[in-house]
């Protein structure tokens, strides 16, 4: 029964009462009336006066947090006056998928009473922590008083950041030192070592030295660093998806970006990011702690809600990839018309890196041949020009997957 | 553990709740047998039992309402046959006590469609246990399968309120012990409901929280408990009477309708039946008095006092024509106009004001001695079929026990001479009520005319005393409040009475009296009311005496109609005296309207006034003496709302002092931005701890906008005031004074707009 009917039930049963009472006299009815008015009163003004002289407050001890963290809250409920309250609920609104949990407490006269609330974080995101609700009312349920304290606040749940301990950017061809726009074959003067000469070899790469002493043409290897940069792009095309909530491709392939992005910057590492969601999101590469908030807000609050295909987001991107950078696409698109547009950037000495999501094993089609022949596919056409990628499925470590360099395919 | 034993081992609302309906039904159970429907209630408890026990065990259960009704049905009717049978055939096998039963039921079903009035009570007691078990049933499987506790209080509270209104026994105690148990396990399902909230919302409770609600609870029940009780004892008063006249006339028609079914179940606590008197009778066969007092008459001599009069046989009883009621001022003549019932011989009557004052509420009925002429209260006069036939009197309103009123009557002292020589000229709208023979048998008339020539008797004086005397005094006939009734429907009532039974009490012996002096053509009716009462003492002035008139009292007598002297009241029961009359010398009749104008000693004069040191007129009414009635004296409640008021009244003055006193220090722009804050605090609009001050006036400017400026300038005289570290001109305070002026209506106004949006659930 729905709270009007309710109360329109007993304003009726109160109604007739009074009126069979005024009308006969009769002791026992006026018993009724006397006792049923009496306890309405007296529940309307326990009610009324029930969050008179409290004082109540919380603060969140850390507003942002990523997921599988815990979430922590401090409130603290002061009573001012003489009497006790039996009990006063507090607890806040919001968006969060699992609530930061509230509490019934009783306050002595003039006590205050302070706890600690968490709550594991499960999903990433933006969430609104409303203004803090303290309520209270009568023991029957009848009448309820309510105050509202504080502004409302929010925690920003960034995405899961896997250690990625043996992750290594791929070798750029080049070194990246400098921002030479010349073209040139042998960048490094790093010689790691030498092998013999085979036909086609630069005459410049012979190592005269080691070719007299080996008596034979020895050529030198050069052992190329690693990228200055990295430049990251987030696929968040809705086709290059599947599965839903927390179990989807788009967080593994969100988390995979952030943890990637983290280790980078760990490494003293200039990080940009492009993410294609509905909005075209992009990130400059830079270093430090800032741009480490800005990436993880920024993937905190990305959904798989973009139309634009992958290919035409590197073509686009192109323009600001520079000789020495590193590209890292994390996708589980299985359109090959991408890779197609990395071809030219190993030319250009842009190393390349791919983390292909399955997409095909969160959709509940591990089995479907036509998707395992698809992600095949890619896979070979990445092989083909020569293009590193880590493959994640459900249920992969990430840090395994990406730390591992034997599941590198190159 | 599976799911269905988890429920049935840890119901929902917990054993507690089960405990608390069962005294609710034990009180309804024990007030219902103190309450004396039936001498043998006992089967109430252990059905009321056994309805609980077995409406938990299938709400426990999964099973559909489908197989659970027809089973509870089945199960219902076995234990109330069982019960009842066990209590009121104890002897008998199981066996004999269900044929026995059939009978029973077989047998009242009988007398109730020929005659009315079964004597069976066992058909009653089935009826009772049948609702026992489905109201227990019922509330137990409400709470435990669908987890509506009020309904079930609800459900259980209905038949105990029937039961209180029905009866004058005290079961006040049964009453406050079922309250208690209804509003703990009340109290119980609101705790529940509310942890399943905190539950659902993942608000968790403290350990301490349902211990504190439920003692908190427990105090609330108790102090409403004694406050109600005490303020019962009080303040009580019936001041919407009035308003239920017609509802009171429909509600007598129905008891009437019904009286022959339940006319089995003689309570003589009964507050439906009791003493009041119904435009009908029908002779039952039983009669239930009590010592218990009734009204306390003060008057020369203890007079009959009538109050309904039956005019029309129908072979069962009496009952009076259908007619309108006409309302007549306190003070005023009862029939101003002309009417035959009007003595006219002033010679043979006095006038005389009595006083009754009622020791126990038996409805509306006023009673009157003699022929009434005026009552000191205001008062409705039943005028029978529509005509100047005087049908019966009742006051406005019920008339609460402690009150009374003065009635002037004419009380005849005609002497047998004159009445022997008043002639038979009857006018004309006597003869059309009160003649009427329909049904009376042969041998009625016949026994009728033998008896008075028997005694001699040669005028309807004389013809009418014969028939009284022949009644009272015949050692055949005999006094019984337990008597036979005819079980033919189609047999005469006073034709069994005369020649078959000859037992019964005063119902019996004035109708046969008056059906007898009808077949004679005597103008006859049956009166109800109350025969003289015993004298107590003398009233004060020692001009009269005061007597006290008891439910057995209660009694129906005849009335005989003699021209120029009106209805003559004659004793026709049995172990009753008859009425005294002197013999006196026969005076030339006048015959009826001799005296067309209305004699002075009859209806202008009050003549002795007899009046009681207690007496405390109904409302409206007048005392000795009095022309307009005194205001309303219903001190109890008016003392006890007033003294309310008061108190509020005096808590508010208190509270706006201190208020003020808090406030009249304060710097002036702070005070009005104090005053502001506060009545918006009463609106519901506090500022919140994080509100700036400029915040806050945007937030009340969306509130009002239409003081958007005002709120703006008190806001401006805050900020100045508190952080410019300068003073505010005098300037500056008139305008923010008058701002303040400004918007004290306006906050009202959404004080009122917010408390009705609360009010009014979904406007928001």
């Amino acid at each position: 029964m729905g709270s009007l009917a309710r109360q329109l039930r007993f304003v009726f049963l109160g109604t007739v009462l009074v009126v069979a009472a005024f009308s006969t006299g009769i002791p026992f009815l006026f018993f009724l009336v006397y006792l049923l008015g009496g306890l309405l009163l007296a529940a309307w003004l326990y009610a009324r006066r029930g969050l008179q002289g409290l004082r109540a407050g919380y603060h969140v001890i850390n507003p942002r947090a990523q997921v599988g963290e815990v979430l922590q809250a401090v409130y603290r409920i002061d009573n001012r006056t003489r009497w006790g309250k039996p009990w006063v609920e507090l607890w806040n609104d919001s968006t969060l998928p699992a609530a930061l949990p509230g509490r019934v407490i009783g306050v002595r006269a003039s006590g205050s009473r302070q706890w600690l609330a968490k709550v594991t974080l499960l999903r990433r995101g933006s969430y609104r922590l409303g203004a803090l609700r303290v309520r209270t009312g009568d023991p029957f349920g009848l009448f309820s008083s309510e105050m509202v304290v504080g502004q409302p606040t929010w925690v920003v749940v960034f995405p899961k950041v896997h250690a990625l301990p043996h992750w290594r950017l791929p070798p750029s061809p080049i070194d990246g030192n400098t921002a030479s726009k010349r073209k040139f074959d042998a960048a490094s003067p790093l010689v790691s070592s030498i092998r013999p000469y085979v036909h086609g070899d630069a005459i410049n790469r012979i190592h005269w030295l080691s070719s007299v002493r080996h008596q034979e043409l020895q050529v030198k290897e050069f052992d190329l660093e690693q990228a200055a940069d990295l430049l990251m792009i987030l696929d968040l095309d809705r086709s290059a998806h599947a599965g839903v909530g927390d179990d989807s491709s788009v967080e593994v392939a969100v988390s995979a970006a952030a943890s990637i992005a983290i280790q980078t910057l760990a490494a003293n590492r200039a990080v940009g990011i492009t993410v294609s969601a509905r909005r075209q999101h992009v990130l400059t590469p830079d270093r430090g702690q800032r741009v480490e908030q800005k990436i993880l807000h920024l993937l905190a609050n990305v959904q798989a809600d973009g139309n634009q295909r992958l290919a035409e987001v590197v073509v686009a991107g192109l323009p600001q990839l520079r000789r020495g950078m590193t590209l890292c696409i994390v996708t589980g698109s299985t359109d090959r018309e991408w890779v197609r547009a990395l071809a030219s950037l190993r030319r250009r000495g842009v190393g390349t890196l791919v983390v292909l999501i399955d997409r095909g094993s969160f959709g509940g089609r591990e089995d479907d041949e036509e998707s395992r022949a698809e992600l095949g596919a890619v896979r070979h056409a990445l092989a083909e020009y020569d293009i590193a990628h880590h493959v994640v499925q459900r249920g992969d470590n990430l840090s395994e997957v990406l730390g591992g360099r034997e599941r590198v395919r190159a | 553990m599976p799911e269905w034993l988890r429920r049935l081992t840890k119901p929902r609302e917990g054993w507690l709740a089960l405990a608390l309906l069962f005294v609710m039904l034990l009180s309804l159970s024990w007030s219902v047998q103190r309450a004396g429907w039936l001498e043998q209630a006992d089967f109430l408890v252990p059905v009321a039992f056994y309805a609980i026990a077995l409406g938990t065990l299938l709400g426990l259960t999964a099973w559909s309402v489908v197989a659970v009704l027809p089973l509870a049905a089945v199960a219902g009717v076995g234990i109330g046959l069982w019960a009842v049978g066990g209590e009121y055939f104890p002897d008998l096998d199981q066996l004999g006590r269900l044929l026995a039963l059939r009978g029973d039921a077989i047998e009242w079903t009988r007398l109730v469609v020929d005659v009315g009035y079964a004597p069976q009570l066992t058909p009653y007691a089935i009826g009772m246990a049948l609702l026992t078990f489905a109201t227990g049933f019922i509330a137990a499987y409400t709470i435990y399968r669908h987890h509506r506790v009020v309904d079930a209080i609800l459900l259980v509270a209905a038949p105990m309120i029937v039961n209180q209104s029905a009866t004058l026994a005290p079961v006040f105690g049964y009453l406050v012990l079922f309250m208690l148990a209804a509003l703990l396990l009340w109290l119980r399902a609101a705790l529940v409901s509310r942890q399943e909230s905190w539950q659902r919302r993942r608000v968790n409770e403290n350990v301490e929280v349902p211990a504190a609600i439920m003692r908190s609870g427990v105090v609330f029940i108790g102090g409403s408990i004694a406050l109600a009780w005490i303020l019962t004892l009080v303040a009580v008063a019936a001041p919407l009477t009035a308003v239920w006249n017609s509802a009171d006339t429909v509600w007598t028609g129905l008891r009437n309708q019904f009286e022959g079914v339940f006319g089995g179940i003689n309570n003589p606590e009964s507050r439906i039946s009791g003493s009041s008197f119904g435009p009908s009778f029908r002779i039952s066969g039983h009669w239930f008095s009590s010592d218990e007092p009734v009204l306390t008459l003060a008057a020369t001599k203890p007079y009959y006092l009538a109050t309904t009069v039956y005019d029309r046989y129908t072979g069962h009883g009496f009952v009076q024509t259908d007619g309108v009621e006409r309302l007549v001022a306190a003070g005023d003549a009862v029939f101003p106009g002309e009417t035959p019932e009007r003595p006219t011989q002033s010679d043979a009557f006095t006038a005389e004001t009595v006083t009754i004052e009622m020791q126990k509420t038996t409805g509306r009925n006023l009673f009157t001695p003699g022929y009434p002429t005026r009552v000191l209260a205001p008062v409705y006069v039943n005028e029978m079929a529509g005509q100047p036939l005087l049908g019966g009197l009742s006051a406005a309103s019920a008339i609460p026990a402690g009150s009374g009123y003065l009635i002037t009557a004419a009380i005849s002292q005609a002497t047998k001479a004159q009445l022997a020589a008043a002639g038979t000229e009857y006018p004309e709208l006597i003869r059309r009520y009160y003649l009427g023979t329909d049904g009376v048998t042969d041998r009625t008339r016949q026994l009728a005319l033998d008896v008075v020539q028997e005694a001699g008797a040669s005028n309807p004086f004389e013809q009418a005393e014969a028939l009284a005397a022949f009644l009272r005094t015949d050692p055949r006939f005999d006094y019984r409040t337990d008597a036979p009734i005819p079980e033919r429907v189609d047999q005469d009532f006073v034709d069994f009475f005369l020649f078959e039974s000859r037992v019964g009490y005063c119902q019996f012996y004035a109708t046969a009296m008056a059906v007898m002096a009808r077949s004679l053509g005597l103008p006859s009716r049956v009166v109800g009311g109350f025969a003289p009462g015993e004298r107590v003492g003398p009233t004060e002035d020692g001009q009269g005496s005061i007597y006290q008139v008891r439910e057995a009292n209660a009694h129906a007598w005849v009335e005989i109609y003699f021209p120029g002297y009106g209805w003559q009241p004659f004793e026709s029961t049995k172990t009753k005296r008859a009425v005294t009359r002197v013999t006196g010398q026969p005076r030339p009749s006048t015959g009826p309207g001799a005296s067309p104008t209305t004699p002075p000693l009859i209806e202008g004069v009050d003549g002795i006034v007899n009046s009681l040191p207690s007496f405390q007129p109904v409302p409206g009414g007048l005392r000795p003496g009095e022309t307009t009635p005194p205001p309303d004296p219903r001190g109890g409640n008016t003392v006890l709302i007033v003294g309310i008021l008061l108190v509020v009244l005096l808590v508010a003055a208190w509270r706006w002092r201190r208020t003020r006193a808090g406030l009249r220090f304060l710097a002036p722009g702070e005070r009005q931005w104090r005053r502001l804050a506060l009545a918006a605090d009463r609106a519901g609009v506090a500022q919140r701890p994080s509100e700036t001050i400029y915040e806050y006036a945007s937030w009340l400017e969306e509130q009002i906008p239409s003081r958007r400026r005002e709120i703006r300038t008190i806001a401006d005289g805050k900020v100045w005031q508190s952080y410019s570290g300068r003073g505010v001109t005098s300037e500056i305070i008139a305008r923010i004074e008058a701002a303040w002026q400004r918007l004290q209506m306006p906050l009202v106004g959404l004080t009122l707009k917010r408390w009705l949006r609360r009010l009014v659930p979904g406007r928001r």
